[in-house]
């Protein structure tokens, strides 16, 4: 599960670029999978699957405009399990490339990071995006490009000279 | 095919992530090979996918995974799951029965509307009363006499009026011929909800139309004043029957008409207006209840109005020769008298009962024509009087 867990957290970093956001959605993403197992196609890549599934709620939670907000659960008495367990915070990000890159990637529109994130950092086809963002293969590619040249724009000084 | 740098640019970045198809993937290949600007693009992006993939993401420390774990799971545990779905049929029958019921809901309010329309004083029956004035002129008899009544015209009904009465008295009497002979006959006047024009003698009082019942009967209807303002019957004769429906059905012969009123008080007079009132009698004319309909707008006319009504005497309603017990609406009207009007005195100040006067209509009655201080049944006149008076 960690392997998962790393990855989804990755999928769900990248298209919040938020730590609470991501930290909550993809545990939500498991907790979903796990109600939603049966629905599961043994045809299909597990990690498919639960990548498609936080994709989804992250869409739903950009869309929300960050109104909604997961709550975090009470712990219950005696739940040793999980009431002594700290949030760890991530460690703090390189300076330099690592921070530009952040905030250039947050200064994207949303739909245009989800779009690079997904084909940059996960590497998935057009066909993968489109269904999974539903939307046409067609607006995958432009949404593409516009990031692209807005990101080349806001990292110009990392670029190779034209 | 030559490709232009345009058209070559838009693809690189799909070329780039080899989603082009082979085709035109080869025809960006061929275009790149002469093309070094559009090199340089494809370049960047690439430059700038390495660049992204190099940055790692937050890095998260080692024991997160296991804090992570133990929330996913806590929250698999102990989260309510959300409520199953309510079970929704899906044939049709429901929404036919939804569509009949609001179909029966409309059918219910437009009846309602047009027997509240039909009710309403002048609403509908006023042109069916015009065209009864047209034929028949009024009886000029007081209402609650014994007096005859005299008949003046001369040609015949052809449409009746339909005095709407309901409950005990719920039947719409269609208004036979008159003559003049079976006109005086006639004992009792009722008012109807039919509106109508004062008659042919111009009078302010209302059209009086004598009726020829079926049997020994015959019944008085008596259409209100093109105003819409009940009226003016003198001597305050009940101007609206309305029955309770706790009474046997029956044709009524005679309405209730009052018989006595107390005099009004110097301080009872201070407003002046129309209270509409609901009063109940019983088989010997005694008032049991009274209470406003619609206000006068004063609180203090309203009050007065009910407590003179309720030392007011009827004479009983009968049917069938017997007197029986009777509901009805009541106009109680309170006007200045006209000479202080004249006088430039503001009629909104208080008047005793010498400044109240009687109206046409009670002059002219012999029952009540001793009633100086008797509400004022208002009349066509007064407010064109008041007109002038300013």
């Amino acid at each position: 599960m960690k392997r998962y867990a790393a990855s989804v957290y990755k999928v769900t970093y990248g298209l919040t670029r938020n730590h609470a956001d991501a930290d909550d959605l993809s545990q939500e993403t498991f907790i979903r999978a796990y109600r939603a197992i049966a629905r599961f196609d043994e045809h299909y890549q597990f990690y498919t699957w639960v990548r498609r599934i936080a994709v989804n709620l992250c869409f739903n939670h950009i869309k929300r405009g960050k109104k909604f907000r997961f709550v975090p659960l009470p712990i219950a008495d005696g739940d040793d399990e999980s009431a002594d367990i700290a949030d760890p915070q991530p460690q703090s990000a390189d300076c330099g490339l690592g921070r530009d890159l952040e905030q250039a990637l947050v200064k994207l529109p949303p739909d245009q990071r989800a779009v690079f994130v997904l084909r940059v950092n996960e590497e998935m086809s057009y066909e993968e995006i489109s269904q999974a963002l539903g939307i046409p293969v067609g607006t995958v590619m432009s949404r593409l490009n516009r990031a692209r040249e807005k990101l080349r724009e806001l990292l110009r000084e990392y670029m190779p000279a034209t | 095919m030559k490709q232009t740098c345009g058209s070559v640019r838009e693809w690189l970045g799909a070329f780039a992530d080899g989603e082009l198809d082979p085709g035109r993937a080869e025809q960006v290949r061929v275009h790149l090979e002469t093309c070094a600007a559009c090199r340089r693009e494809l370049d960047q992006i690439l430059a700038l996918h390495k660049l992204t993939k190099s940055v790692e993401h937050p890095r998260l420390a080692e024991d997160y995974w296991d804090w992570h774990r133990a929330k996913v799971w806590h929250g698999i545990h102990n989260r309510k799951r959300a409520p199953m779905p309510s079970y929704r049929p899906s044939f049709a029958w429901p929404k036919l029965a939804t569509a009949a019921a609001g179909l029966v809901v409309v059918l219910v309010v437009v009846i309602a509307g047009w027997r509240s329309l039909l009710e309403r004083p002048g609403a509908v029956g006023r042109t069916l009363a015009e065209r009864q004035t047209k034929a028949v002129a009024p009886v000029v008899a007081e209402p609650g006499t014994k007096r005859s009544a005299e008949v003046r015209e001369t040609g015949r009904v052809t449409e009746g009026i339909p005095a709407r009465v309901e409950g005990r008295f719920d039947e719409v009497a269609q208004v036979p011929a008159a003559t003049g002979r079976d006109a005086e006959k006639v004992s009792i006047g009722y008012a109807s909800r039919a509106a109508g024009t004062s008659g042919a003698d111009g009078a302010s009082k209302p059209a009086i139309a004598s009726v020829r019942s079926s049997e020994e009967a015959e019944l008085k209807v008596a259409a209100e004043q093109p105003d819409n303002d009940l009226a003016s019957a003198p001597s305050g004769s009940a101007q609206h029957l309305r029955s309770s429906s706790t009474k046997p059905k029956g044709r009524i012969v005679s309405g209730p008409v009052l018989l006595d009123q107390p005099p009004l008080a110097d301080a009872d007079a201070l407003d002046t207006g129309t209270v509409l009132l609901n009063v109940e009698t019983d088989s010997s004319g005694r008032v049991l209840s009274a209470g406003v309909r619609r206000s006068s707008g004063s609180v203090r006319l309203d009050s007065v109005a009910v407590r003179q009504i309720r030392q007011s005497r009827f004479k009983a309603a009968v049917k069938n020769n017997r007197k029986v017990a009777s509901s009805f609406e009541y106009h109680f009207r309170v006007q200045k008298k006209m000479d202080d009007l004249e006088e430039g005195q503001n009629p909104g100040i208080k008047q005793g009962p010498a400044e109240l006067r009687e109206s046409k209509g009670q002059q002219d009655s012999p029952t009540h024509g001793e009633k100086s201080q008797k509400p004022d049944s208002g009349s066509k006149d007064a407010p064109l009087k008041e007109k002038t008076s300013k």
